[in-house]
């Protein structure tokens, strides 16, 4: 259980996070939509506090994560895996190194920068990236893979953090729909079989109506909407994205444009559609 | 062509005009400034050398003369230590003398043997300023050192290292320590650390912060995330800014060598001044063609290194 | 998820053998490269004799001389006569002036019968006067005939160091006080001291019977033999910067110094005070205010006129040496390996060689940098006119224009902003280097900073100097990064 109460940020005068407060019970797949510019990287970013919140709190379990600093902070950083939208591996080191680097919280220093890692990690490093599918690629360098294989190393990685949070920060965003459709799967399937929390921004409507369970709509810094996919009518989209009445719900939809019907009948079938491609 | 221009042409031409006439005319202040201060300047050298420039110059190539040596021959003998058919007891012609003996029968020549010195000098300077250019380096980051304050004190630091002097450093220390290369690695050193830990906090800065910030969001520690997002994209630059480094400080050592520092730069002033021409010889060709097999090498591996960027040679 | 047995392990493994048994370089790289660093330096530790070097050093020495760089000393020698008669001297160049009378020191006074025996005052006044190089002659003794003289001499002297810390010399003992310890010597006037109770550990002594020298941190030092007492004072700042012991203005207030340059009556009545007030700080023989910074500029015209006269012989060459410009083998080679052996002949060697041929001065500086930079100049003039963009030049040919016209407006406008950036960058850095070269001969600051380095005691002076040298270093740093930042259009730096 997962607890955001009040929590703002201000960067001098503008309020990119203004004062959200929601909760999210373990092992459910969250997905937040909103234009560029409503805070949702920096609502993410706060919960894994690679962004100090201006006020308010977040609680996971009995923890304050919002006060939490050095030694205890990096634990908690361990249990909240990160995604980023531009992967952020290492791109000279190899594939499986950059998996093992998810280990780093969970042993010590020195050992982690003399690069001695054990044969047990290896193995849980490579099964990481057999379950991805991309085991083929362990020991080329990570900047020379294609974006939705070094995406999926970055899933890879935040695996073997163990970690009890997943957050995914426009995960699919750089990528093609084909890789799209893969990296979120993927994200899926963890979800569903580990039961581990996701908690994904997107910018396609059509992506987290297929994936979410539940969807947070971001305006201004606000939620504006907290519910199921079923109930984002075309009103609500609207006032999501804060646009008048000449709206498309295909302006949302950058990636599938191509192939998406005037109206979106039934969630999943874009991907569906992609995936059919 | 239209002869007549139009009104607002004509504005627009005479704007021109005027534009062209204001930069005639700073192009004209500033290069008569110039040519004043060039002026002033070289009367002003001219009467503070000691000997002044129009009489000397006659005699400008009249040190050539002191550096002809009675045989050419004896270029290669100075070079090597060996024994001179001209050998009448004095220094001038002893070149054996100065042999450093490995056993009874093999020795390194003098001039090689402190040639060697002079490039370890300037090496193991190259070194020490490396490491802890290296340190600092990722303290005097704005991206990797959030405290203001560290990073202020390890840039002011690095400052003033590299603007103090190296002749003072190397005075000092030849007080306080022995004559020798010591007070040569130090002065080469010091002013190294300044220098490089310079090159390096840029180049930490330029450097991509994306797999630092994923580093971050695993959990990694400041050492964990500068060894492991950092080094690896900073390396090869550090590595080619190392080497430009070591070709500067083996021009530096020599220098130093020549006030006191030990290595061949104390034998090439020497050997100037008691005018000793084959030994002046043979010291300047060893001298330019080590320089010259250091620069080439460094810049073949700085080009394996980090492909065609120049660098522009910083001291 | 990834907590797998062991039999799930071993297939894994079995699967993957290359990626689970780590690359043996991927793991021992920085190990290796740890440890070779580590022998290099140990080699070098020891071809160098560094560790003997450091352990035989005197540190002391060490912090003393830079301790000396901000700090001046007040020497004067409390000789003690063997009928007990104290007395008081400063050496010639203290600087003090010529009443010293100061405050941390207090004499008691008093008349007494004295045998004035011939050498003997002429020597109490010299003796301690070792520091200075510009030792006083003796005095000639004033009488042949030994006679008796009532006269005025000190009783005791007292010292005081800091708060906590003085010497009270009494005709037959010194008497040191330090923190609450006390330190009684008895001298016998035969150069032996002995000392009542043990040497605290601010006292030291050779042997028994030999000088004793007490330290009081940075406020001084003392030493004591037989028969004088050598007081070391030391106090923070530049002592007499503006105004030396023989300026009329010495000792004088700011205030004081103002008045008198605005409507005082004259000092010397062949000037005006204003003349003589600067005439005698520019002439101000500790410090050579003047001679510093004549000796500063000619650095300063040596960098700037060497660098100014390489960029322009450079100018030229490096469009013969350009591939892209001059299409001639031989041309372009030619000049490149010219540009290659000026460079490579180091700045070194040409110093060398023209202060031979025109005698130490800038002029030989001048030269040094010009061979040296007309070389890496022309080198890097020459590579950056070899990157430029051939698309301008085209277009001003299509036109029609002549190759000189060709290279004025095709290629010029691309290169001249680098040229002049890196000739500014090199302008800056060659201040730097006319100091090197200077100590070697060829004049200007760093000739006068390695005369002042090699007595070893002119460290208020070096330091004056160095200031000055890293102010200069630091504007023309300021000027080139924002000429150059103006000129490329981004900040450089």
């Amino acid at each position: 259980m997962f607890e955001i109460r009040n929590l703002s940020r201000h960067f001098g005068t503008k309020v990119a996070v203004d004062g959200v407060s929601f909760s999210v019970p373990e092992g459910q797949m969250v997905g937040i939509i909103g234009r560029s510019g409503a805070g949702k990287s920096t609502l993410l970013r706060m919960i894994n506090r690679l962004a100090d919140p201006t006020s308010g709190s977040i609680r996971h379990g009995d923890v304050e994560i919002a006060a939490l600093k050095g030694e205890a902070l990096r634990r908690w950083r361990r249990d909240c895996a990160m995604i980023f939208q531009q992967f952020n591996l290492v791109p000279r080191l190899d594939v499986l190194t950059n998996v093992l680097l998810g280990r780093l919280n969970h042993r010590s220093t020195a050992l982690s920068v003399m690069n001695l890692f054990s044969r047990e990690e290896r193995i849980m490093a490579i099964a990481a990236l057999e379950r991805l599918g991309i085991e083929q690629t362990a020991l080329q360098p990570a900047g020379t893979l294609s974006g939705g294989q070094q995406q999926r190393v970055a899933i890879a990685r935040a695996l073997m953090q163990e970690p009890r949070v997943i957050l995914a920060d426009e995960p699919i965003a750089s990528l093609d729909p084909m890789n799209a459709k893969v990296v979120m799967d993927a994200l899926a399937d963890i979800n569903r079989r580990d039961g581990i929390t996701v908690i994904t921004n997107l910018h396609t409507l059509d992506t987290a109506r297929s994936y979410c369970r539940r969807i947070l709509g971001m305006a201004e810094g606000r939620v504006v909407f907290d519910g199921l996919p079923s109930e984002l009518t075309t009103d609500v989209v609207r006032r999501i994205y804060g646009a008048t009445d000449d709206f498309d719900e295909q302006m949302t939809s950058t990636s599938l444009d191509f192939s998406m019907p005037q109206a979106l009948p039934v969630p999943g079938y874009a991907m569906q559609a992609v995936a059919a491609c | 062509m239209p002869n007549r221009l139009s009104d607002r042409a004509a504005i627009i031409e005479r704007h021109w005009r005027e534009q062209a006439r204001t930069r005639r005319l700073y192009t004209l202040i500033g290069g008569g400034g110039l040519i004043v201060v060039v002026a002033l300047s070289l009367v002003f050298a001219n009467e503070a050398n000691a000997g002044k420039f129009f009489e000397r110059l006659p005699f400008f190539f009249d040190f050539t003369k002191d550096l002809v040596p009675r045989d050419w021959l004896e270029v290669l003998r100075a070079m090597f230590d060996l024994p001179s058919p001209y050998d009448d007891g004095s220094l001038k012609y002893n070149y054996p003398e100065g042999r450093y003996l490995v056993t009874a029968d093999l020795y390194i020549p003098e001039y090689i043997e402190k040639m060697l010195e002079t490039l370890n000098i300037a090496l193991l300077s190259t070194v020490i300023g490396a490491l802890f250019g290296f340190v600092l380096s990722f303290l005097a980051a704005r991206n990797m050192m959030p405290n203001a304050l560290v990073r202020g004190v390890a840039r002011r630091f690095m400052e003033i290292l590299r603007a103090f002097p190296d002749v003072v450093i190397a005075g000092f220390f030849l007080a306080v320590l022995t004559l020798g290369p010591i007070p040569a690695i130090m002065a080469v050193s010091i002013h190294s650390i300044g220098a490089l830990g310079k090159m390096f906090f840029e180049v930490v800065e330029n450097a991509d912060m994306r797999p630092e910030e994923g580093l971050r969001a695993v959990g990694g520690s400041w050492i964990e995330r500068v060894r492991f997002a950092l080094v690896p994209q900073v390396l090869p630059n550090f590595a080619s800014y190392f080497l430009l480094r070591f070709e500067i400080n083996v021009r530096a050592s020599t220098i130093i060598g020549a006030v006191g520092g030990g290595g061949i730069g104390e034998l090439l002033r020497l050997s100037i001044s008691q005018g000793h021409g084959a030994k002046t010889i043979s010291i300047v060709i060893l001298l330019f063609g080590t320089i010259v097999a250091v620069d080439q090498f460094s810049a073949w591996l700085r080009r394996r290194l980090v492909g065609g960027d120049a660098f522009l040679p910083a001291t | 998820m990834l907590v797998l047995t062991a039999t799930e392990m071993d297939a894994i493994a079995l699967r993957h053998p290359h990626a689970v048994r780590p690359p043996f370089w991927a793991v021992w790289r920085v190990p290796a490269m740890a440890m070779a660093i580590a022998v290099y330096v140990l080699f070098s530790w020891w071809f160098f004799g560094i560790g003997q070097v450091l352990a035989t050093t005197n540190w002391q020495i060490a912090g003393s001389y830079l301790l000396q760089w901000v700090t001046y000393e007040y020497r004067p020698t409390i000789a003690i006569d063997k009928d007990g008669a104290i007395k008081v001297g400063y050496p010639r160049f203290d600087p003090i002036g010529p009443n010293p009378d100061p405050a941390w020191m207090s004499l008691d006074r008093g008349m007494m019968e004295r045998r004035i025996e011939a050498p003997a005052s002429g020597a109490a006044q010299t003796s301690g006067f070792v520091a200075s190089p510009f030792m006083a002659p003796p005095a000639k003794p004033a009488t042949e005939q030994p006679a008796t003289r009532r006269e005025e001499v000190v009783k005791r002297a007292e010292v005081r160091f800091t708060n906590e810390a003085r010497l009270v010399v009494t005709p037959d003992r010194v008497v040191v006080d330090k923190d609450g310890e006390t330190l009684t010597l008895s001298v016998n006037h035969d150069d032996e001291v002995k000392a009542q109770g043990p040497l605290p550990a601010w006292a030291t002594q050779k042997r028994a019977g030999d000088r004793v020298i007490v330290a009081f941190g940075a406020s001084g030092w003392a030493q004591i033999d037989g028969s004088s007492v050598v007081i070391h004072k030391r106090f923070f700042g530049w002592v007499n910067f503006i105004f030396d012991t023989n300026s009329a203005f010495f000792g004088k207030s700011a205030g004081e110094v103002l008045h008198l340059v605005v409507s005082g009556e004259r000092l010397d009545p062949a000037r005006s005070n204003l003349a003589l007030a600067v005439d005698d700080f520019l002439h101000n023989p500790s410090w050579q205010h003047l001679d510093v910074w004549t000796k500063l500029l000619e650095t300063i015209v040596m960098a700037f006129i060497g660098t100014l006269f390489a960029a322009l012989v450079a100018f030229p060459l490096c469009f013969v040496a350009a591939r892209n410009i001059t299409r001639n083998r031989a041309a372009n080679q030619i000049t490149k390996r010219f540009f290659d052996f000026q460079r490579s002949v180091d700045m070194l060697i040409w110093a060398l060689f023209f202060t031979r041929a025109f005698g130490p001065g800038p002029i030989s500086g001048m030269a040094a940098i010009f061979f040296t930079d007309t070389g890496s100049l022309g080198k890097l003039f020459s590579e950056a006119l070899e990157n430029i963009d051939g698309k301008p030049r085209e277009g001003v040919t299509s036109v029609g224009a002549a190759p000189i016209a060709v290279q004025r407006f095709g290629v010029l406008p691309q290169v001249l902003p680098v040229f002049v950036s890196q000739t500014l960058y090199f302008w800056e850095s060659n201040t730097r280097s006319a100091t090197i070269i200077g100590a070697m001969g060829a004049g200007g600051i760093g000739l006068k900073l390695w005369e002042a380095m090699r007595t070893h005691t002119n460290w208020p002076n070096i330091f004056y100097m160095v200031i000055l040298i890293i102010g200069t270093v630091f504007i023309f740093d300021t000027i080139s990064n924002a000429l150059r930042s103006r000129l490329i259009g981004r900040p450089q730096h």
